[in-house]
């Protein structure tokens, strides 16, 4: 049922670029792989400062107060200051700590969500790759991210960040489940693992609502699960500040402490992506059935504005929960998953599945 | 563990042996969730409420309010000896606030007046490094010679300087020096005294007027 | 061609690495780095997946491999005392024996394969979907299909699931034979000490 006017999106990454130029002209497809690295690289660095800055100041607000004021009108180049304070800063490595695993912890988790930032589509024209197992890549690429806090733990040579690290390795590895079948739902639904290929389907209405309550159910349970996977409040025993000092990082000082502190931000913005895109629509535009003048309307603002403006809203509630719930003891934490998330999250798989074969819906799929 | 989960305890029997048995009820605990979630979506509403006024922030932006600076009359910042308009501190070095200050910021240092051989105060040293500001010497003077006032811009780029005299200058009073027409003799009376040079002149000649303030709760001394 | 040219560089250079990664993990004197130089071939292995364009495979093979087993083996070195393990110093007798095994078997593993017409696999361009065919494959009850396996898989599963919880949990207090979960304090999370367990028939499992 295809609403009349309906622009149809052509999807092309810049991965199919390189492809389309491999034969002919490569160096064409060299300079495309190099734009897409430069623009990987842009967008950490903007994405670290500016999610920072916005962090400081949107948490400073909800606790009615106001942040960075100083530095820039209303704090704006704070980031920038903290930046080149980070890098200046002497790198110190605990004298028996093991030095190439102290290094390859942060490494690996920066690089795991680079590797995530490098798929997720942010227009139609606007992808870098379109990796053919899209969701299967996003959860074994979480499963990979264990390792870099279990190293960071381990090498520090500190049995607090053993500690810590242990306890963060624990709870990320649970609540990759529960965020494995959520995400399993949608991809149910859209009948596709590929990224794109889940916003396309959603032309005809976000799967959140689209999806009869299974879609709402699973965007909850991802939402909680996502936030534990990346270690925010209420989910922040890891590197809890007031916990173990600084958790699995607390021996990490300069330039590694800001990979770590990077991950975890860009982490934010990957885990606000995926949720855009699986649950929201991602780059999809507003339709309401047939309401032609409406639709039209929201088709004219682009896609790439339309999920920044998602991702943006996601990012906000994830800051939300951090400043207003207290932290889950890691028993309460563990618990949760197991015996409320896990349960609900079956029921919920076999409720989509159920709903899918016996086709119990009223919109169309 | 807080009783989250409904658990009944009996007695049950099992093969004829009675056996203790808990009974979980785990619609129980799912009849929770309703309450459960609404408290949580009221934690959010008040924070929600927080953001949305950025007006009522309670940060003050300092030191762009400096003019309208309002403190609470209890605020304590800085001590000082109460000096009157003439110039006259309560002091009698009894040396009760420097037993009662808890880290020694405070030393009381006299000088025995030969002529009637009574200790009298010759320098009030504060060490504004050291000092708690926890008003305990204000509190054991019995004389009610100290305060805390409201000045809180004392940083300084030698730690030196943090060494404060509080008893200010102990030489004869404006009414006694303007009695002396000498201007060599008056400015040999403002020298700093030696140890032979007699007895301190500060409340000699002139009987001390106590103003009546609501921070002096002393009895009156009778000099 | 080009395509064959840099899957032919990619191959071999995966190759190479694979290869030193995996002499690091055996010859490496700290059993972490080990794991990790372990994880680093695995990897490896789901870049030749990828080569032969079996996205799925390597897919599973980071989710589950590197995602689950190196992290189950990180996890064992890091809670043991296994750092002591690595005092070892064989006696030459044992080394050239060793020596000889692993010599040997990769004689014979180099002269199978040269000897055997293994079918080479053409970079399809086909673009067919792995996963489809694999669920297709996996679900299929005709005479190519694997779905008794996949059954009899996920009972397996299960059993270790099972075997797992019954193995590590902690044995309740005879008075109290049902267990609640454990969730209140004093209540199957403690294992009595010989001396205090109050049995009368001695039917305690420690």
């Amino acid at each position: 049922m295809m609403s009349v006017g309906q622009p149809a999106w052509e999807v092309v990454t810049v991965a199919d670029r390189a492809e389309y130029w491999l034969e002919s002209h490569w160096y064409f497809a060299v300079a495309y792989m190099i734009l897409a690295v430069l623009a990987v690289a842009a967008m950490v660095v903007a994405l670290g400062m500016g999610l920072i800055y916005g962090e400081r100041k949107i948490a400073a607000h909800f606790q009615c107060r106001m942040g960075p004021m100083r530095v820039g009108y209303h704090g704006i180049l704070q980031s920038i200051a903290d930046t080149i304070k980070l890098l200046l800063k002497e790198d110190i490595v605990p004298e028996r700590a093991d030095k190439v695993l102290h290094l390859v912890g942060p490494f690996l988790t920066l690089v795991v969500t680079i590797l995530i930032l490098g798929v997720l589509p942010y227009s139609p024209l606007l992808q870098l790759a379109d990796v053919s197992l899209g969701v299967l890549y996003l959860t074994a690429l979480s499963g990979l991210s264990v390792l870099g806090l279990l190293l960071g733990g381990w090498s520090s040579n500190n049995k607090w960040s053993l500690l810590g690290g242990m306890r963060a390795a624990a709870q990320v590895i649970s609540y990759e489940i529960t965020a494995t079948l959520a995400l399993l739902v949608v991809t149910m639904f859209a009948g596709t693992l590929t990224l794109s290929g889940i916003v396309q389907s959603q032309a005809q209405g976000w799967w959140v609502w689209r999806a009869h309550g299974v879609g709402l159910l699973s965007m909850g349970l991802f939402m909680i699960a996502a936030t534990a996977e990346i270690n925010r409040t209420p989910f922040d025993i890891p590197e809890g500040e007031s916990e173990l000092t600084g958790g699995f990082h607390t021996e990490y000082s300069g330039l590694r402490f800001a990979f770590f502190f990077l991950a975890e931000f860009i982490n934010m913005f990957v885990v606000a992506g995926i949720t855009v895109t699986l649950f929201l629509g991602g780059w999809m535009p507003l339709r309401i059935g047939n309401w032609e003048t409406f639709n039209n309307l929201m088709g004219l603002i682009p896609p790439s504005l339309w999920f920044l403006g998602k991702v943006v809203v996601m990012v906000f509630v994830l800051m939300w929960f951090r400043w207003t719930f207290p932290r889950m003891r890691v028993d309460q934490l563990m618990r949760l998953e197991w015996k409320f998330l896990l349960p609900i999250g079956f029921i919920n798989l076999f409720a989509a599945a159920v709903i899918i074969l016996c086709k119990w819906y009223f919109f169309p799929v | 563990m807080t009783e989250f989960q409904q658990i009944e305890r009996k007695q049950i029997t099992f093969g004829g042996k009675p056996v203790p048995v808990a009974v979980v009820h785990p619609l129980d605990r799912a009849s929770k969730a309703p309450s459960v979630l609404k408290g949580l979506v009221r934690g959010m509403r008040l924070t929600l409420g927080y953001f949305l006024r950025p007006w009522k922030v309670v940060t003050r932006q300092y030191p762009e309010n400096r003019q309208t600076l309002r403190f609470p009359q209890r605020y304590r910042a800085m001590l000082t000896m109460i000096h009157d308009s003439q110039g006259f501190h309560r002091c009698t070095a009894c040396k009760l606030c420097e037993k009662a200050c808890p880290n020694g910021s405070i030393r009381v240092i006299t000088q025995k007046g030969l002529l009637e051989g009574v200790n009298k105060l010759d320098q009030y040293i504060w060490r504004m490094d050291s000092c708690l500001l926890c008003n305990a010497c204000v509190q054991a003077c019995p004389f009610g010679a100290l305060k805390m006032t409201h000045s809180f811009e004392n940083a300084v780029y030698d730690r030196r300087l943090l060494v404060y005299n509080l008893n200010r200058y102990a030489g004869p009073p404006a009414k006694v020096l303007a009695a002396e027409p000498d201007t060599a003799k008056r400015r040999q009376m403002m020298e700093p005294r030696g140890r032979f040079d007699g007895p301190l002149p500060l409340n000699e000649g002139l009987k001390p007027v106590l103003a009546k303030t609501q921070e002096s709760p002393v009895r009156e001394t009778s000099a | 061609m080009i395509e064959r040219a840099m899957i032919t560089i990619l191959f071999y250079g995966f190759a190479a690495a694979a290869i030193l990664l995996a002499l690091a993990v055996t010859t490496s004197r700290n059993l972490l780095r080990a794991a990790v130089c372990l994880m680093g071939v695995l990897l490896i292995q789901a870049a030749f997946y990828l080569l032969l364009s079996a996205d799925f495979l390597a897919g599973v093979q980071v989710l589950v491999y590197v995602g689950g087993i190196v992290v189950v083996i990180a996890f064992v070195v890091t809670l043991t005392r296994s750092s002591q393990l690595l005092m070892d110093h064989p006696s030459p007798l044992r080394m050239s024996l060793a020596f000889a095994a692993s010599a040997g078997f990769a004689v014979v593993s180099i002269a199978s394969l040269w000897v055997s017409a293994l079918h080479q696999p053409g970079m399809s361009h086909s673009k067919v979907d792995s996963t489809k065919a694999i669920g297709m494959a996996l679900l299929d009850t005709g005479k190519t299909g694997y779905v008794l396996p996949f059954e009899v898989v996920s009972v397996l599963l299960l059993a270790a699931v099972i075997g797992g919880i019954v193995i590590a949990r902690k044995t309740p207090p005879p008075s109290q034979p049902f267990t609640t979960g454990g969730d209140k304090p004093g209540e199957a999370d403690v294992t009595l000490p010989k001396s205090q367990r109050i049995s009368k028939d001695g039917r305690d499992s420690r």
